[in-house]
């Protein structure tokens, strides 16, 4: 079961938040009723018909009749919240026939897609065939890396001093030329340099070491054949070609645990919403994440809830440094009362930083995890700080800064976050020793 | 200069024109760098970079900063807050009205508790745009809450002091809102000292601070306080003088009075007439005497006022004389007086001069006298100014017939009315009688209910307002019994649901202390 922070915190946006608060008398709610599996309620619409709303508390899973595209809707949400403020008002115990049918659907339709992976793995496609297209595609991407060899190599020599007055089509054909390539990463490199050299003071240096680590990148795809296999996925991938599932579950890293969700993040892109699930295994120490996608709003198969662990078998993609995973089968979440990860010190903390990008050079976003660090305002940004009053810089909406700084009272807090290079973005935060976080990034709604 | 800055440097102006300077490197670093061949230049300084930036990013390492946080002290009676009030406390402050929070900020303080911790910047940021709510912010604030408010510029308001405990801390070093609590908690504990410390600090002190410690006298005022204010009316700063004026025009008793009594009784005279008994007769001043200056009376009249120059001077020794004083020289009772005054040619400065009297010497019998007589069309004078002095019970009483009356000439003007209404209940007075609140929640559903009000769209927002007064016994009558099924009631189906979860936020709310 969920605490109120959590369950609102699946919310698509901010008004079914806001809804759902609105729908939080029991007297809205002719019929509810709960089991350790399920929770089911019938919620008085402008209709005749109430609206029949399930919750599958193991994913979460949200089921609702009612003809909002949200989801979860605000009566699937409300229904939660009810429990978690008035679990006395859930007086019915039996699985009404609509609810049963509801949960046995879903099971069979789980078993079908188990069986329906299965027999795809079991099929492989034609070798030589998929040999010869996978080499098409690659000599498409190294033409379009060697493009963007020769335009960073004009731009060097003629130097970068106007960049920041170029116009948005400068950087848009480049990039979209890269795509035409099937080379989207480097696409996507070019765009993150658009946005480094109008960053003001310092742009220069920045934006130097982000063209030497493309100039990198596109080296190493021109002698792709000279790679290690987990590296040459690595690269492949940065320039914009992961692996399929398929290909995924067929490499077999996979590994059965229960993971702690240390952290959600969400990140939005022209209404495309990118949401990554941190996860740290319980028993292995090791450390994933979900990548998933959805467009227009927040609309995932599975709820993650930092604090959370489930049990689940994990699908690792290929690389020098695996982070990336797959779900292979349905999460179950479970009670836990592990907080954190196993605490380390801050050195040890930054030295997987070193040895991630010793593995996989280009990669953007790392897993950290600090202890006993304490926020605080400082020239107006934010750090937190160990005991020798060391400081790792913060990326932190002013308004979380201070609700973290809240909640710490000056005192040690464990953060998990992401690593972003030469910024930390705090995702998660616990006090010391309790296990619900006390604090997670508030996530800008669309 | 680092090897990247001076890379970038080169690359800043092209390497046509500036050929790279080649970083030079001992160790491991040194010797990757050396397989980088150098013939094309421009590559090779960008491979050079690429390097350099991937080890710079892989080892990085935080510097230190010469800060640390301060520790917050522990908050002794903080006890974990359910989730449930945790939801009601940060829905209240996410969009409650500021009436509601009040009330969350008082239900918090009385029960021994404090905001929970992460709600303390939504709390502070409220407090910044609203000063009427900081008085009842303060004391919800607890250790914590002044720990954080002291890193924050903006929240310095709230620095200094805390709970009501009178800390000498938050006299000396706190903020003017600090410093403004103390000393009316301090007053009925000690006058005196108060007094005193008011007296040292009118020295000392700018301008906005004066005028603010001399207001804070109004708490216990009393005979004590008349030679610092007197002192006071030569004050530099004329937010103090005006702020001692009205003390000692609201001091009965007071020199000040007296001597405004004595300018005064040479206008008003009473004549024995054959058979029509006591004629009472009013002269204003017919010149300035310069020595009124001294207790502030202006001899120019303010620009706008309808009325000459002697009805003004008029008009300032009347605010200034005790209500009192006019029922003893003329035997008559406040509405007689009000009825005489009508048909004075002096009527607006009397009556003006007498509505302002009443507000600072709250005279409950002068209120009721206005409130029940005709005002005489066009004068400047307000019902709502006069409903504001009298108690909460009374004021109710006249509230609901002048709502009655107004709703029954003009339909419409009910809601402007019943707005104005609340916002003249201060914070923190307590909820309304249940008679009141009654009357007005079967009046409202009447209306409501029937589509007469659908058109009313201001009504929407005070029914939001009314649910924050309704005192907890009609919580369940004032939530239910809106025909929302309706068309004509479908407008305010939203207002309605607001009402519901206002008052469920107060049910928990009043729950604290239980």
């Amino acid at each position: 079961m969920l605490t109120a922070d959590q369950i609102l915190a699946l919310s698509p946006d901010d008004s079914s938040a806001k809804s759902a608060k609105g729908l939080l008398s029991p007297a809205k709610w002719p019929t509810l009723g709960y089991t350790e599996a399920a929770i089911w309620g019938e919620c008085q619409g402008s209709g005749s018909k109430p609206y029949q709303v399930i919750i599958d508390v193991g994913g979460p899973s949200f089921k609702c009749t009612c003809p909002s595209r949200k989801f979860p809707c605000k009566h699937g949400l409300a229904l939660y919240l009810l429990l978690a403020q008035k679990q006395s008002a859930f007086t019915s115990k039996e699985l009404p026939t609509w609810v049963a049918e509801w949960l046995k659907d879903r099971q069979v339709r789980a078993e079908k897609q188990a069986e329906k992976k299965e027999s795809k793995v079991a099929v492989p496609a034609d070798p030589e065939v998929a040999a010869k297209r996978e080499a098409k595609r690659l000599d498409r991407m190294i033409g379009g890396a060697r493009d963007l060899e020769r335009w960073m190599a004009d731009l060097v020599r003629h130097g970068i001093a106007d960049l920041p007055t170029k116009p948005v089509n400068f950087w848009r054909e480049v990039a979209a030329r890269l795509v035409d390539a099937q080379a989207s990463g480097l696409g996507h490199a070019v765009r993150q340099l658009e946005a480094t050299v109008s960053s003001g003071e310092g742009w220069q240096q920045s934006a130097l070491m982000q063209m030497g680590r493309m100039q990198l990148l596109t080296d190493a795809m021109q002698r792709l054949d000279t790679l290690p296999e987990p590296l040459r996925q690595d690269v492949r991938a940065f320039a914009g070609w992961p692996s399929d599932k398929e290909d995924v579950l067929a490499a077999g890293d996979c590994l059965e645990d229960t993971w702690l969700v240390q952290g959600v993040s969400y990140d939005e892109h022209e209404k495309l919403w990118e949401r990554r699930v941190w996860l740290c295994g319980l028993q292995s120490q090791r450390q994933a994440f979900l990548l998933d996608f959805s467009h227009g709003q927040r609309r995932y198969d599975h709820g993650f809830v930092p604090g959370m662990a489930v049990k689940a078998k994990l699908a690792f993609f290929p690389s020098a440094y695996p982070l990336r995973a797959l779900l292979t089968n349905v999460p179950q979440s479970i009670e836990t009362n592990v907080a954190t990860s196993e605490a380390h010190s801050w050195d040890s903390a930054l030295d997987s930083i070193a040895t991630a990008l010793g593995s996989s050079p280009w990669m953007q976003r790392l897993p950290l995890m600090l202890h006993g660090a304490t926020p605080i305002s400082h020239g107006n940004r934010w750090f937190v700080l160990d005991t020798d009053l060391r400081a790792v810089p913060l990326r932190i909406s002013e308004e979380d800064g201070w609700q973290l700084l809240a909640l710490s009272g000056g005192h040690p807090l464990s953060i998990f976050g992401e690593w972003l290079g030469d910024r930390w973005r705090p995702l998660t935060a616990w006090s010391v020793d309790e296990s619900t976080p006390c604090w997670t990034e508030a996530v800008v709604l669309a | 200069m680092n090897a990247l800055a001076s890379l970038a440097a080169t690359a800043l102006i092209g390497t046509e024109r500036r050929p790279p300077e080649w970083p030079s490197q001992d160790g491991p670093l040194g010797e990757l760098l050396a397989k980088i061949t150098r013939d094309q230049p421009e590559k090779a300084l960008l491979q050079t970079a690429g390097v350099l930036a991937t080890c710079h990013l892989a080892g990085w390492l935080p510097t230190t900063i010469g800060q640390s946080t301060p520790v917050a002290l522990d908050d002794v009676l903080q006890a974990a807050a359910a989730p449930t009030l945790l939801q009601t406390l940060s829905g209240i402050l996410t969009d409650g009205p500021t009436r509601l929070q009040a009330e969350a900020f008082q239900k918090l303080a009385a029960a021994n508790r404090t905001l929970p911790h992460r709600l303390l910047p939504k709390a502070l940021d409220a407090g910044k745009r609203s000063t009427v709510l900081r008085p009842h912010l303060l004391p919800a604030l607890g250790h914590r809450g002044t720990w954080l408010a002291a890193q924050n510029e903006a929240w310095a308001y709230a620095v200094g002091g805390g709970s009501e405990s009178l800390d000498d801390e938050a006299w000396q070093n706190g903020s003017l809102d600090q410093r403004k609590l103390y000393l009316t908690a301090l007053r009925p504990r000690d006058a005196d000292r108060a007094r005193a410390l008011i007296a040292a600090a009118l020295t000392t002190e700018g301008a906005r601070e004066r005028a603010t410690f001399i207001e804070c006298l109004s708490t216990a005022l009393s005979l004590a306080d008349q030679d610092l204010l007197e002192t006071t009316l030569t004050d530099k700063s004329k937010e103090a003088r005006q702020a001692a004026l009205r003390l000692l025009s609201s001091l009965s008793g007071s020199r000040f009075m007296q001597r405004m009594a004595a300018r005064l009784e040479p206008c008003l005279m009473m004549e024995k007439k054959f058979l029509r008994g006591t004629v009472i007769t009013l002269e204003p001043p017919a010149v300035f005497v310069a020595e009124w200056k001294a207790d502030l009376i202006e001899e120019a009249k303010p620009k706008g006022l309808e009325m000459g120059e002697r009805a003004w001077w008029l008009l300032q020794l009347v605010r200034a004389v005790p209500l009192k004083w006019w029922e003893e020289k003329t035997s008559l009772k406040p509405i007689e007086l009000i009825e005489w005054a009508k048909k004075s040619d002096w009527s607006e400065a009397l009556l003006q001069g007498w509505a302002a009297a009443q507000s600072l010497q709250q005279r409950v019998e002068w209120a009721e006298a206005f409130l029940s007589t005709q005002i005489p069309q066009g004068s400047s004078l307000n019902v709502l100014d006069l409903l504001i002095t009298l108690p909460l019970a009374i004021r109710e009483k006249h509230f609901l017939r002048l709502l009655s009356a107004a709703d029954a000439k003009q339909p419409g003007s009910m809601s402007a009315l019943l707005n104005r209404f609340i916002d003249s209940i201060p914070l923190d007075s307590p909820s309304l009688s249940v008679d009141t609140a009654n009357t007005l929640i079967q009046f409202l559903k009447r209306r409501v209910n029937s589509g007469e009000a659908r058109h009313d769209w201001l009504l929407r927002t005070t029914l939001v307002e009314l649910a924050c007064i309704i005192p907890p016994a009609q919580f369940e009558d004032c939530a239910g019994g809106w025909d929302i099924t309706k068309d004509d009631v479908q407008p305010f189906a939203e207002a309605i649901a607001r009402v519901g979860i206002v008052l469920d936020q107060r049910k928990q709310l009043h729950s604290l202390g239980a």
